[in-house]
């Protein structure tokens, strides 16, 4: 392992108490010991969720960017089990080939065979769910960070406080062509710390209040704008997938707007996030949400997928291709005075295909 | 194409250029005499040099030498409206200098061993001179692809301001504003008093540069240009000659909504189309033009379409002031920081959302030029536009009109014409329409989401409802593509910027790679805009500071 101050190559019994022998820095992790990946490797994955420093991540985030070394920490783990009990299985058919009689002989084989084909199979199959827990990947976090210091671009969590009900005037004279609507305060602070509303002119809001400073002035602000275009961004989840209709049909945001545009995440999504899934907390049975099949909304009943599953990269880069993608249409369709020209299927405006085709962009 | 002086000047304007010397010890003199002899010498330099296009004052053309004399000793200089830089000098030991208002002209000076220089051309000035970078300069070139206020990117080279008086007195400078964009009105207007005010100010702009027949305009299609061509369609007896500029059709274009235009007001309507290659062979002799550089794309575009009208026509009308003046697209983002409670200062928030290089500095600048620099001076020159929060968006209208209005889109199309013996008019920087605007409420600017609403509103009888409420595009250069790896200009791009720029001390070669690589972090890096910002700056250098 390399040192992650001096860079020098240091052998297993070299670095007892974690500590290098020529620079007498300190590190975090120790993979010998059963740490998920060395501190040299934790800083690469921080630097790619970071992309170098340029952006701002929470921790759900990197808690999907550690799905992949979590597994294959797993894999490894397994590996010599399976390598043992096929190693053992094959000694037994020596042996048991010599004293039992074939037909015996050959039923216990196959059926041995067949049990362990099953668990062979089951240790191969990833499982669909996220297979860390976020105060997991926030406990690595700090142990880098006791060492390291304090993570480029972390996020802390969104403030929940009251509104505070401080009007900034300027929210009653101006307005904006476009909003984004989201169903978490974190995907909110996330856009906002990288600078997305800026970049993007748009607003962005969480449906329940967020950010609370002049919350209700913004809303009212973009309720004042006929021409405004809403952007509906949630989680693959039974409450993410009802905010569109909560916007098109509450008086307090939108009702009746045909400006509303549903980005996604959607279930139709969530194949080619597999890994990344986890179990929906409400254990009744709710009401089949209107618009989504019938395999969909079983799929919502038990299951949710997260924004937070795309690394901040590219999630960034998906929502403003999709936003400039939309406003280059609607000047298009201007352009040839198409009036439907403005009206966009929400299946136009999320494909999972294009977010990236390598399996790197899910981190 | 050929950049070419094809045609004199108008009627209406005197000169193209001007330059001069004061106070210089005997060698100097010799030396800038050899190089200019008909304009030195305290025998032969006249009275007064001026240079002018559309002066008026009050109701009164102003075209003569007398013309100005007499208006500059009756002090009332701040009256005139157009295009005028001049140099009086009304004894022989006192010079005085003069830019006009909204900056249309431009004038270079360098104090010299006790005397002063000073032209039109930075290029004049320059065997003069001992020639060292400007870093602070150049950390705004990299910040706004312009350069705002006195200092050029030579050290001890300085430009007028618009609006600005500059006195040379026995060795002694003393500059002084004569004119100022005015702050926010007190006046209580309806807006439909300001919507006729602005109407008649338009009108007056256009009729106040108007040389007769042929009129030649550019049209893009959006709304500033189409109402300068609308006014003139009601002046004119002929077709209004209109050009617009196109990059392939498999780039975003405004064809459509420029062709509306054209047909609805009659006007002849041709289309230049730019390739990549212009751009790779116009680029040197464009930027060698300009003593102050400009890193925007169209900067090569436009200088071809004016020599294209150049060929037929001393006047070229634009609709270029209308963004900055009546509060176009800059304006969004930093309501948007601040209704969000950005937690940065104003000016760096700005720079950043000028969404050039600004954020790049520590990583494109080398370290020893980054230590140099002073980046709290560069946020400072924005505070007084930024600090008083009542009245922000007001604030940024008028930094917009004074920073990039003068600085930029006026400076470019000057400096672009100029040796084509070309008039750029300007109408929507007339010095009474900007007045006006920076006089109203910003309410009426930006009215809601709503960009330009007062100028729509007074135009609104002369373009159809779908121009006026287009939604905004703008012209885009596909630089983008042009730059990118595989792109047609990339290789040609990728070896002047990592040969020619390196060769200079301030940047750092793995940033300049990382960006040719197409390789810089972040979600939207722009590599195209900050290839092109340094393609211009690097050819730029080749002519200004080639012995580096």
């Amino acid at each position: 392992m390399k040192c992650p101050h001096c860079q020098r190559d240091i052998r297993y019994r070299e670095r007892s108490g974690r500590q290098c022998p020529q620079c007498r820095k300190r590190f975090a992790f120790e993979p010998r010991e059963g740490d998920l990946l060395s501190d040299l490797a934790f800083k690469s994955l921080l630097d790619r969720l970071s992309d170098q420093g340029t952006l701002a991540w929470n921790t759900r985030q990197l808690q999907h960017a550690l799905r992949r070394p979590f597994q294959r920490q797993q894999f490894k783990q397994r590996q010599g089990l399976i390598i043992g009990s096929l190693f053992g299985g094959l000694v037994l058919g020596v042996i048991g080939f010599n004293l039992l009689p074939s037909v015996l002989w050959l039923l216990l084989m196959l059926g041995g065979g067949s049990v362990t084909a099953r668990l062979i199979y089951r240790q191969f199959k990833a499982s669909p769910f996220l297979p860390l827990s976020r105060t997991e990947a926030e406990t690595l976090l700090q142990r880098w960070e006791a060492v390291h210091g304090p993570a480029t671009g972390k996020l802390s969590p969104p403030q929940l406080k009251p509104a505070t009900g401080d009007k900034n005037p300027l929210s009653e004279s101006y307005n904006v062509g476009q909003a984004l609507i989201c169903d978490r305060p974190e995907t909110v602070a996330f856009l906002l710390a990288n600078d997305f509303h800026i970049e993007q002119r748009c607003a962005i809001l969480s449906v329940g209040g967020y950010p609370p400073d002049d919350f209700e002035g913004l809303r009212q602000m973009l309720k004042r704008n006929p021409q405004l275009n809403v952007f509906v961004l949630h989680d693959a989840s039974y409450n993410g997938c009802q905010l569109y209709h909560t916007l098109i049909t509450e008086p307090d945001w939108f009702k009746g707007s045909k400006r509303v545009f549903d980005l996604g995440l959607f279930p139709r999504h969530a194949q080619r996030l597999r890994g990344h899934w986890t179990a929906a907390g409400a254990s009744y049975q709710r009401t089949p949400l209107p618009g989504y099949s019938e395999a969909d909304n079983i799929w919502l009943q038990h299951h949710e997928l997260s924004l937070m599953a795309l690394p901040p990269k590219t999630l960034l880069k998906q929502i403003q291709r999709l936003l400039s993608r939309h406003a280059q249409q609607a000047s298009e369709a201007y352009a040839r005075d198409d009036e439907s020209g403005w009206e966009f299927e929400s299946e136009d405006l999320l494909r999972i295909g294009e977010i990236g085709d390598s399996d790197s962009d899910f981190g | 194409m050929i950049l070419a002086n094809t045609r004199t000047s108008p009627r209406q304007a005197t000169g193209r250029g001007l330059r001069g010397s004061i106070g210089l010890p005997p060698d100097l003199m010799q030396r800038w005499q050899a190089r200019h002899p008909l304009t030195d010498g305290s025998d032969t330099t006249p009275e007064l040099q001026h240079d002018s296009f559309a002066c008026w004052i009050g109701q009164q053309a102003i075209s003569t030498a007398s013309d100005w004399l007499g208006i500059l000793k009756r002090e009332a200089l701040d009256q005139v409206s157009g295009a005028f830089a001049l140099a009086w000098r009304p004894a022989p030991d006192t010079l005085w200098l003069y830019r006009d208002a909204p900056g249309e002209r431009s004038l270079f000076y360098a104090p010299v061993s006790g005397g002063l220089i000073f032209s039109s051309d930075l290029r004049d000035l320059i065997p003069m001179l001992p020639r060292q970078l400007n870093l602070q300069a150049l950390a705004r070139y990299l910040s706004y692809a312009y350069l705002p206020g006195r200092e050029t990117l030579l050290q001890g080279v300085y430009q007028l301001l618009p609006g600005e008086a500059l006195r040379w007195q026995h060795g002694q400078l003393q500059r002084q504003l004569f004119w100022e964009l005015p702050q926010t009105s007190a006046q209580q207007l309806s807006e439909r008093q300001w919507r006729d005010h602005l109407r008649d100010s338009l009108e007056q702009a256009v009729w106040r540069r108007y040389g007769g027949e042929p009129v030649h305009a550019s049209l893009s299609g959006g709304v500033d240009s189409s109402l300068v061509v609308a006014l003139l369609a009601r002046l004119s007896d002929e077709p209004v000659q209109t050009w617009s500029l196109a990059f392939g059709k498999a780039h975003r274009h405004e064809l459509p909504f420029s062709e509306r235009v054209a047909l609805h007001c009659g006007s002849q309507h041709r289309v230049l189309q730019i390739q990549p290659r212009d751009i790779r062979q116009q680029l040197d002799t464009v930027m060698a033009q300009l003593g102050n550089p400009i890193g925007d794309p169209l900067t090569v575009p436009n200088a071809l379409l004016f020599a294209q009208v150049a060929r037929e026509s001393p006047i070229l009308f634009n609709g270029e002031g209308g963004d900055p003046n009546f509060g176009g697209p800059k304006n969004i983002p930093m309501l948007l920081a601040t209704l969000y409670d950005d937690p940065r200062t104003r000016a760096d928030r700005y720079l950043k959302v000028y969404r050039k290089a600004y954020g790049d500095l520590p990583q494109l600048l080398t370290p020893a030029a980054w230590q140099a620099l002073d980046l709290a001076a560069l946020q400072a020159e924005l505070d007084p536009f930024l600090i008083d929060d009542s009245q922000l968006m007001a604030g940024l209208m008028r930094l917009n009109t004074v920073f990039k209005g003068a600085h930029h889109i006026l400076y470019k199309v000057n400096a672009l014409s100029a040796p084509l013996g070309l008039q750029p008019a300007s109408p929507l920087f007339d010095r009474e329409v900007s007045a006006l605007a920076a006089s109203m409420p910003a309410e009426l600017r930006l009215r809601e989401a709503t960009e330009k609403h007062i100028l729509k509103q007074a135009v609104a009888d002369l373009l159809p409802a779908s121009i006026l409420q287009r939604p905004k595009s703008g012209m885009q250069v596909p630089v983008e593509a042009w730059l990118q790896p595989r792109g047609p200009l990339h290789r040609w791009a990728r070896q002047r910027i990592l040969k020619g720029l390196t060769r200079y001390p301030y940047f750092d070669p793995r940033w300049l790679r990382q960006l040719m690589d197409w390789e810089l972090p972040g979600f939207l890096p722009r590599h195209g805009a900050k290839v092109w910002l340094l393609l211009s700056l690097e050819s730029w250098l080749r002519t200004y500071l080639p012995e580096n």
